[in-house]
C-alpha cells in the first residue's frame, strides 16, 4: 500500500522560517509603500486644506489635521482678482502648441534614426542627448537674442505663445525621439518589408504600419511633452511680459511679490493650474507606462 | 553628413530621394527668407513724434505687482493719458524676485526692450556701468530743481543725473501698538540691550513672537535685504571698496545680535508669506523693515493698519539704509524724448507730491513741500523720521556690483549660525575667505 504525504496541520509547519520571513518582508513593503504614499500625498492634502481654512486657522499652532472650517474666500478672490481663467487658457494652448508641434517632428526625427541608415546616425542619435544636459539658465539669453532678432525681421516670436512653444517642443524633442526611436526598432522588420514589398512608400510605411503599432509610444511623447510646457517657466517668464498671453505658471509666480504674497490664494491657484494635468495623466497613464518602457525588452 | 535614402530593407521602391529633400527644403527656405526680409525692410520716415502717431512707451516695473503701490502708478499713468494724446504708458516687467535677472538677461542679449525701466540701487549701477542709461539732467532744469536729494549723487556723473528717485524706502522699526499695549510697555527701547529685552518679553511661543526678519535660505533676495540693516546698530559696513569686512568686530556683534533675536524671539522658520500673514493676525510685534510694508499692509490688511506704528532706532548713530529707486530712461531705446516727457510729468510738484502720498512713502526726492498735512496724518511715521539716512554703495563698497553674490555667501553662513550653533566668528571667517576670492575674481 502506497503511502501518500498527509498536508501537516501542525502549526509549526505552518509558520515555518521562510514563510515567516516572507510574511515580514510583505509588512515591511507595505509599510514602506504607506510611508512613501503619505510623504507624496501629504502636501497635496494639506494644499487643500490651507486653501479651505480661514487664514487664522492656518497660522495656529500646532496645525490641526482635519478641517474645523471651511472657507472658500481664498477660490472666490481668486477669481475675482486674478486673472486666472486666461492664464489656464493660455497654459492649455501652449501645451497644445508643443505637444503637436513636438510629436510631430518627433516621429520623423525617429524615423530618421531607427529606421533610415545613414553616415554618423549613432553618434547623432547621442549628440541628441547631450542637448539634454545643458540647464535652461545656461542657454536663456543666446536663445532670447536669436528670438529678438527673428523678431525684428517680421516673424514675431517674442512675446507669442506660439514662439514659446517651439522653444519648449525643441527642448524635449530629444527625449521624445528617443522614446518613438525605441519603439520603432521594436516593429518587427519583416512587417516593415511587406509592406514594401507591396508597393508602400516609407511615408506610407511609417504613418499605415509603424505608428498604428507604436501609439503608446506617441501618446507617452505627447503626454512628456504636454507636462513640460504646461510646467515650464523660465523661458515663459522671459518671453512673454504680456498680460494677455502669460501663461499660468508665470501668473502664478506673479502673485508673489516680495512684500506680500497671499498664501491661501496662491495655493488655491496651484490647485486650480493641477487639476488638467491630473485628469489628462489618469486618461493617459495606461499608454505612459507602456511606452516609455517600450524597447526595454527586445526579442 | 550624406543620408542613404534606403531603409534597412533591401528593397525600396520609392525612396526619399536627396535630391527632392533639398529641393523641397531649399524653396521653403528662400520662401521664408523672401517674405522675412520684404518685412525687414528698412523704412526711412519722420519719428513717430513729428508725424502726429501716438508713441507707445514700455514701463518696465516691478511696482505692477505691488499692492497698494501698483493703484498708485496705474493713476498716475492714467493722468498723464489724460494731460496728453501723443504718449501711451504701457506696463511691462516682472515681480521684484525676477526683475533683475530679466533685466540682465535682455542686456546681455544686446538690448533692453523697455523704454522706462524702474531700478534697484545697484541695479541702477550697473546699468550705469553697461552704458545703457540717459541723463535726465534736463529734466531737472526744466523744472527748475534745485534741492534734489543727495542720495542721487552716485548716479551722476559730469553733473548729469541719470536717473530720478521715486521710491525711497527706508528701514525701520515698525510695530504693533496693540500688542505692546497688551504687554504693558509704554516706554520704547532706547538701546540695543533694552530692545532685545523688549523683544523677549513681547515673545510667547508659538503664539506671539517679539521680533521678525527675514532668515530663510530659500529666500535669499529678502534674507540679504534685511540682514544688511543689521550692521547699522554697531556702525558696521560690509565691505570697504573691495575688502570684505565680515570678521569685523561690528559685523560679528550684528550677527551675533541677529542670532539672539532669532533663538528668542523669530518665528523659526517662518518664510516671507507666513510672516506676513502673522504680522496680519496680530501674531508678530515688530519687523525692522522698510516704510514701504505700510503701503502693503494698507491694502491688505485693513484691521490692522491703524496700530501700526514705528519708534526711533534704539542705536546712538541712528544710521539706517534708504535705498532709492531710480526711474532711467532707456539711452539705446527708440523713444527717448519722449519717455523724458513722461519723467518730467512725475517729478513736476503736484504730480510728485501726489505719486509721494498715493503710495504712502514719506520720503520725498526733492524739497517738494505742501507735505505737512500728509505726514501729520501718519500715525507711523515718527521712527522714520528720525534717522541718519546711509546708502547701500556705503555699505558695500565695490561689491555693490554684485551685492546678491555676495550676499549669498554671507546669509549661507549665517543660516549654519542660525541652524547649526556655529561660532559666530569661525563662520564669518570662512566667509571672508570665500568673499575675499569673490573680490579675486572681480578684479580679474
Amino acid at each position: 500500500m502506497a503511502n501518500f504525504p498527509i498536508p501537516s496541520t501542525d502549526s509549526s509547519t505552518r509558520w515555518s522560517r521562510p514563510r515567516i520571513a516572507r510574511a515580514v518582508k510583505s509588512v515591511a513593503f507595505g509599510l514602506l509603500a504607506l510611508v512613501v504614499c503619505v510623504v507624496t500625498v501629504f502636501p497635496i492634502y494639506w494644499m487643500i486644506v490651507t486653501t479651505l481654512r480661514p487664514t487664522s486657522l492656518n497660522l495656529r499652532y500646532p496645525p490641526a489635521v482635519l478641517p474645523s472650517q471651511i472657507d472658500l474666500t481664498a477660490f472666490t478672490q481668486l477669481f475675482a482678482e486674478e486673472a486666472i481663467g486666461r492664464w489656464i487658457f493660455n497654459s492649455t494652448l501652449l501645451a497644445l502648441m508643443a505637444t503637436a508641434i513636438c510629436v510631430g517632428l518627433t516621429i520623423l526625427g525617429a524615423y530618421a534614426l531607427s529606421l533610415l541608415r545613414w553616415r554618423g546616425r549613432g553618434p547623432f542619435a547621442i549628440f541628441l542627448l547631450m542637448t539634454q544636459m545643458l540647464p535652461e539658465a545656461l542657454i536663456i539669453v543666446p536663445i532670447f537674442a536669436i528670438y529678438r532678432s527673428v523678431t525684428e525681421r517680421g516673424i514675431p516670436l517674442r512675446e507669442s505663445l506660439p514662439g514659446l512653444a517651439l522653444i519648449d517642443a525643441a527642448f524635449i524633442l530629444p527625449i521624445g525621439i528617443w522614446i518613438l526611436k525605441n519603439m520603432f526598432d521594436s516593429v518587427p522588420r519583416e512587417v516593415r518589408e511587406a509592406a514594401l514589398v507591396d508597393g508602400a512608400g516609407p511615408f506610407r510605411v511609417l504613418f499605415q504600419i509603424v505608428l498604428p503599432l507604436t501609439r503608446p509610444g506617441l501618446v507617452a511623447v505627447g503626454v512628456v511633452a504636454f507636462f513640460y510646457a504646461w510646467n515650464e517657466y523660465l523661458f515663459a517668464q522671459t518671453m512673454i511680459t504680456r498680460a494677455d498671453i502669460k501663461p499660468a505658471s508665470v501668473g502664478l509666480a506673479s502673485m508673489i511679490t516680495m512684500l506680500d504674497t497671499p498664501i491661501e490664494r496662491l495655493l488655491a491657484a496651484g490647485l486650480v493650474f493641477a487639476i488638467l494635468p491630473v485628469v489628462f495623466y489618469a486618461l493617459m497613464q495606461r499608454y505612459i507606462v507602456a511606452g516609455i518602457t517600450a524597447g526595454a525588452v527586445k526579442g | 553628413m550624406s543620408v542613404d535614402t534606403t531603409t534597412d530593407s533591401a528593397a525600396m521602391p520609392r525612396p526619399i530621394s536627396r535630391r527632392n529633400l533639398l529641393k523641397t527644403t531649399g524653396a521653403v527656405a528662400s520662401t521664408l527668407a523672401a517674405s522675412s526680409l520684404s518685412k525687414a525692410s528698412p523704412t526711412f520716415a519722420a519719428p513717430a513724434v513729428l508725424q502726429g502717431e501716438t508713441i507707445n512707451l514700455k514701463y518696465m516695473t516691478w511696482f505692477w505687482y505691488e499692492p497698494g503701490r501698483a493703484e498708485a502708478w496705474r493713476y498716475m499713468v492714467e493722468k498723464f493719458h489724460e494731460s496728453q494724446n501723443e504718449i501711451r504708458v504701457e506696463e511691462a516687467g516682472w515681480p521684484f524676485n525676477e526683475f533683475t535677472n530679466n533685466i540682465i538677461v535682455q542686456l546681455q542679449a544686446g538690448q533692453i526692450e523697455g523704454d522706462l525701466i524702474q531700478t534697484t540701487p545697484d541695479l541702477v549701477l550697473r546699468l550705469l556701468r553697461a552704458g545703457q542709461l540717459a541723463s535726465v539732467q534736463d529734466v531737472i532744469d526744466d523744472l527748475g530743481i534745485t534741492t534734489l536729494s543727495q542720495a542721487h549723487d552716485y548716479i551722476t556723473i559730469d553733473g548729469q543725473v541719470h536717473g530720478l528717485d521715486v521710491v525711497t524706502v527706508v528701514f525701520g522699526l515698525l510695530y504693533n501698538q496693540a500688542i505692546f499695549d497688551e504687554a504693558n510697555i509704554t516706554e520704547m527701547p532706547t538701546t540695543v540691550d533694552e530692545w532685545l529685552d523688549v523683544s523677549r518679553r513681547l515673545t510667547d511661543r508659538p503664539n506671539q513672537f517679539g521680533m521678525h526678519s527675514s532668515h530663510v535660505i530659500a529666500e535669499p533676495e529678502s534674507y540679504w535685504f534685511q540682514l544688511q540693516e543689521w550692521a547699522m546698530p554697531y556702525d558696521g559696513v560690509w565691505a570697504e571698496g573691495k575688502t570684505p569686512m565680515v570678521t569685523s568686530e561690528p559685523i560679528v556683534n550684528a550677527v551675533k545680535l541677529f542670532k539672539t533675536m532669532y533663538d528668542d524671539c523669530f518665528p523659526q522658520g517662518s518664510n516671507d508669506a507666513t510672516a506676513t500673514r502673522q504680522w496680519a493676525d496680530q501674531q508678530i510685534a515688530q519687523q525692522l523693515i522698510v516704510s514701504a510694508l505700510v503701503n502693503v499692509y494698507k491694502s491688505t490688511a485693513p484691521e490692522l493698519y491703524p496700530n501700526i506704528r514705528s519708534y526711533s532706532l534704539p542705536w546712538p548713530s541712528k544710521k539706517s539704509i534708504a535705498r532709492i529707486h531710480p526711474i532711467t530712461v532707456n539711452a539705446n531705446g527708440p523713444q527717448v524724448d519722449a519717455s523724458k516727457e513722461f519723467v518730467k510729468f512725475l517729478y513736476t510738484p503736484e504730480n510728485y507730491r501726489e505719486l509721494l502720498t498715493r503710495q504712502l512713502d514719506v520720503i520725498p526726492a526733492y524739497d517738494v513741500g505742501g507735505l505737512e498735512d500728509y505726514f501729520a496724518d501718519l500715525p507711523w511715521l515718527t521712527g522714520f523720521q528720525d534717522i541718519n539716512q546711509t546708502t547701500p554703495p556705503d555699505i558695500m563698497g565695490d561689491f555693490i556690483f554684485n551685492n546678491q553674490e555676495f550676499g549669498q555667501i554671507v546669509i549661507n553662513r549665517v543660516t549654519e549660525v542660525l541652524t547649526t550653533n556655529r561660532p559666530v566668528e569661525e563662520a564669518m571667517a570662512d566667509a571672508q575667505a570665500e568673499l575675499e576670492g569673490l573680490a579675486g575674481r572681480l578684479e580679474g
